[in-house]
């Protein structure tokens, strides 16, 4: 059909150009088909020289570039008639994103004055459907026909590819795995384009022809025909757990110049060598799709006996070094110690050391700085953790060694490095500045600068012997036991005492009447005898005595009114009282009344018995 | 040893002039002899609160604050109420680097460590002994007495005697319990760091630094268990610290 428009087109050109020269024909041609999201074509052609070429509104496509202008001129000599035509195209790209079936309207454009329309396009856009197109032929890239020939689509497949090539299939977690996409080509291509870059889930991915400017380039057969090869692509992949991994597919676009198989019949042998001469060959840009297969690596894990505990996932082949910038310092001087790994391998994946500090020190998070190799092969260089740390207070301290291991993939082994451990001795800095840090920093609260300590005491002091304690000592207990013991000792004498003295009175008591009465039996006798003094002696001391002993009073202590009251206090009757006090008064008058006595002698002698027993029985 | 108790007597009389003359070449600002001759009072056995207090006081001013927080605490077991001693005590606390918060007490143990630090053990010894002399004559009068109010008097004074006198006796025990058994020690190591059990491969559990005060709960091998002020419990070796 279009080939068809073209034809008729061609034809009309011709016989318009050899009828009337300046036939003006305007005309556009697209693809009646494309697929959502692909870049093509809209051609407008004028065979004549126009101005003020105005596109359409195309509110259902996006214009990516364009109008490019191209002219070509061509001077026909036909049966000795010169004809000169010429033809302006003015070229769209254009990407249709909805599904569907549009119309282009008209394109304007001017040509001395008077102006033209094109014709309307109506384009079909059909949904992408890229995995229909890709073929499980690994390493293989399909190959979109992107053009408007369908005579050029079988070739170009062969002609224009991308093949990924990698390595190694099976590497181990954390092994460098190269990937390389290599462009194929037989055709002149322009360099292609990546719509939508390579993925890579799952890797830690380096970018190896970063900062190339040219690609590399080569000639290689591959299945039986020469190409030429360009590594567009070069990366170092670390793949990051084990498993199977997949490379997803990218795309890229490029332009292709194919020859056009659309040659020109005439009868003339002449003009037909001479338009088939390669160069008066027609050549077409064509956008090639460009479409790689994913790829599925297999990563095998790590061997898991005897994986080092600092072990963090470093493979490759490594060195560790260290440094520290001073071994003594001061309090709050700053020490940089710095922990150094390099080498080949997934270099920036270490994260971390396990640096065992001293509690004490302060310590700040480390300066990591690292410094990346690529070469065309492989990643290699080098991280350095410094570490800046403060020790706040003096002492002797101990950086214990630091431990660095990685799986050594040419030893198939893990490989544990160690620094070396770092004695730090810290000396106590400025007292002055350090106490008013410490003072300052933890107990903002209290302000002590400029007070003191109270001064000594100058007193006289009582200076006792260390550890002499008197509580719990053998003098305490003595003290302690002291009182008891004299409370006993007096308790035991005083009870004795009391019961000797009870026993002496309660004697007495009980003699008083024996003593009496032999008292007043001697007193019967010196009576008879006729001895007065003597009788009235006997008497007064029986009666006395009496009283005494019976009431434990002594003799001296005795008189009428102590009698008197002791009795009554006795419970004594009045009446005995009374006969008692008057035998005793009776006795006192009688002893030194004058003259004869006999008779009052025997009076009082029966009085006292009268009283002593009057008394006893009372008392009773 | 026996060299020294040999020496004793015909020091006994050198002790008050050497004190006098520390305190003289304290107030010369001579720190350094003033230590030396209040530490010779304290090795021939002699010991007061006023000697640790100079003492004290000597190495606060030559900037040797653990010493002199020893020192200090020493003159504060023996006087525990003297003014002088807590304010210095608590001056030199601020210049340490730990400042440890003390777990709150309830508050009669608090009125209790007030009654008891009244005085020392010897004080509250005699105080015991001199009410329970006082007791037993009071007792005596009340048994000899024919007088009914001297009884009863006497009888009520005897059971408030005996009242101080078991009081006393109590709080003498437990002065001298914190006096003698109740063993509590000063950091002298700069950083020290507290271990979890008697053992240096035991897992660090806290740092404390030189000055602070720690309490001695057990003793194991050359390891004290310690307790700080702020209930934390845990292992260092002997050698870093000091007996008050």
């Amino acid at each position: 059909m279009r080939k068809s428009v073209i034809f008729i087109l061609f034809i009309l050109q011709i016989v318009a150009s050899a009828a009337n020269a300046q036939n003006v024909v305007f005309s556009a041609s697209a693809r009646d088909v494309v697929r959502t999201g692909e870049r093509f074509q809209i051609t407008y052609t004028l065979n004549a020289d126009g101005k003020e070429f105005r596109t359409p509104d195309m509110k259902d496509f996006m214009v990516i570039s364009g109008p490019h202008t191209s002219q070509s001129s061509s001077i026909q000599i036909i049966n000795g008639k010169v004809s000169r035509s010429v033809e302006n195209t003015f070229t769209l790209y254009v990407v249709g994103n909805k599904e569907g079936i549009f119309t282009i309207p008209p394109a304007t454009i001017k040509v001395d004055g008077k102006e033209y329309k094109s014709n309307e396009l109506k384009i079909q856009v059909v949904k992408s459907n890229n995995q229909a197109q890709q073929q499980g032929n690994r390493g293989n890239s399909n190959v979109n026909r992107g053009s408007s020939s369908s005579n050029t689509s079988t070739d170009i497949k062969d002609d224009v590819f991308i093949r990924v090539v990698v390595d190694k299939r099976n590497p181990m977690l954390g092994e460098q795995v190269l990937v390389t996409y290599k462009l194929y080509y037989r055709v002149n291509i322009s360099s292609p384009q990546f719509n939508k870059e390579p993925a890579f889930p799952g890797f830690w991915v380096n970018n190896l022809l970063k900062d190339i400017k040219s690609y590399k380039q080569y000639e290689e057969t591959y299945k039986g025909k020469r190409y030429n090869v360009a590594e567009i692509k070069k990366y170092a992949l670390f793949p990051q757990r084990s498993g199977k991994l997949t490379i997803e597919s990218a795309e890229a676009i490029c332009q292709a110049q194919l020859k056009t198989k659309a040659q020109r019949r005439t009868n003339d042998p002449f003009f037909d060598s001479f338009f088939n001469d390669p160069f008066f060959n027609r050549y077409k840009t064509v956008d090639l799709n460009l479409t790689t297969n994913p790829l599925t690596i297999n990563v095998k894990p790590l061997p898991s006996q005897n994986m080092p505990a600092e072990f963090s996932g470093a493979v490759g082949e490594f060195d560790f070094s260290s440094s520290i910038d001073k071994n003594e310092c001061k309090t709050n001087d700053a020490i940089t110690l710095k922990f150094t790994v390099s080498g080949k391998g997934n270099v920036e994946l270490i994260d971390k050391l396990n640096v065992k500090f001293p509690p004490d020190f302060e310590v700040y998070d480390p300066k990591i700085s690292k410094k990346i190799t690529t070469t065309q092969y492989s990643v290699s260089g080098r991280k350095t953790f410094e570490y800046l740390i403060i020790p706040r207070n003096p002492g002797n301290f101990k950086i214990p060694p630091v431990k660095f291991s990685y799986y050594s993939l040419k030893k198939k082994k893990y490989i544990t490095l160690q620094s070396p451990e770092y004695d730090i001795s810290v000396a106590k800095g400025d007292g002055s500045s350090s106490g008013v840090v410490y003072s300052n920093i933890n107990q903002k609260d209290i302000n002590y600068i400029g007070t003191d300590i109270r001064h000594i005491k100058v007193s006289e002091t009582h200076l006792k012997p260390i550890g002499v304690f008197f509580f719990n000592s053998p003098a305490f207990y003595l003290w302690l036991a002291a009182p008891v013991i004299l409370f006993i000792l007096f308790v035991i004498f005083w009870k004795k005492e009391f019961e000797k003295r009870s026993n002496i009175a309660l004697m007495r008591n009980r003699k008083a009447t024996k003593v009496a009465h032999s008292r007043l039996k001697k007193a019967h006798t010196f009576m008879k005898e006729g001895k007065k003094d003597e009788f009235f002696v006997e008497i007064s001391q029986a009666l006395w005595g009496y009283l005494s002993d019976k009431f434990s009073i002594p003799l001296s202590n005795l008189s009428m009114d102590t009698v008197n009251e002791t009795l009554k206090n006795k419970g004594v009757k009045e009446e005995s009282v009374k006969v008692f006090i008057d035998t005793l008064n009776n006795c006192e008058f009688a002893r030194f009344a004058p003259g004869d006595s006999s008779g009052t002698m025997d009076n009082i002698y029966n009085e006292a018995v009268n009283a002593i027993s009057l008394l006893e029985s009372e008392l009773k | 040893m026996g060299m020294l108790i040999y020496l004793l007597p015909a020091y006994a009389g050198g002790i008050d002039t050497l004190y006098t003359k520390a305190n003289e070449e304290y107030n010369k600002e001579l720190y350094t002899n003033a230590i030396d001759d209040y530490l010779q009072i304290i090795q021939n056995g002699y010991e007061s609160p006023e000697v640790y207090y100079n003492l004290g006081n000597a190495y606060f001013k030559i900037d040797d604050y653990p010493s002199a927080i020893l020192y200090y605490e020493k003159a504060k077991k023996l006087a525990p109420n003297d003014e002088d001693v807590n304010f210095n005590l608590k001056v030199v606390n601020t210049k340490i680097v730990d400042k440890i918060e003390p777990l709150p007490e309830l508050f009669l143990k608090n009125w209790w460590r007030a009654v008891y630090n009244l005085f020392n053990s010897t004080v509250w010894s005699w105080i015991a002994i001199i009410s329970f002399i006082v007791f037993f004559l009071l007792l005596a009068f009340y048994l000899l007495s024919n007088k009914i109010f001297i009884r009863k008097a006497s009888f009520y004074s005897g059971v408030l005697a005996l009242f101080i006198t078991i009081l006393s006796l109590i709080l003498a025990f437990e002065k001298y319990n914190v006096e003698h058994n109740q063993k509590e020690a000063i950091v002298f190591t700069p950083t020290l760091t507290v271990k979890s059990s008697p053992s240096q491969s035991s897992v660090d559990l806290f740092v404390i630094h030189e000055g602070s005060k720690v309490k001695i709960i057990d003793k194991v091998g050359g390891w004290y268990e310690i307790r700080i002020a702020s209930g934390s419990v845990g292992w260092l070796p002997v050698d870093a610290v000091k007996e008050i």
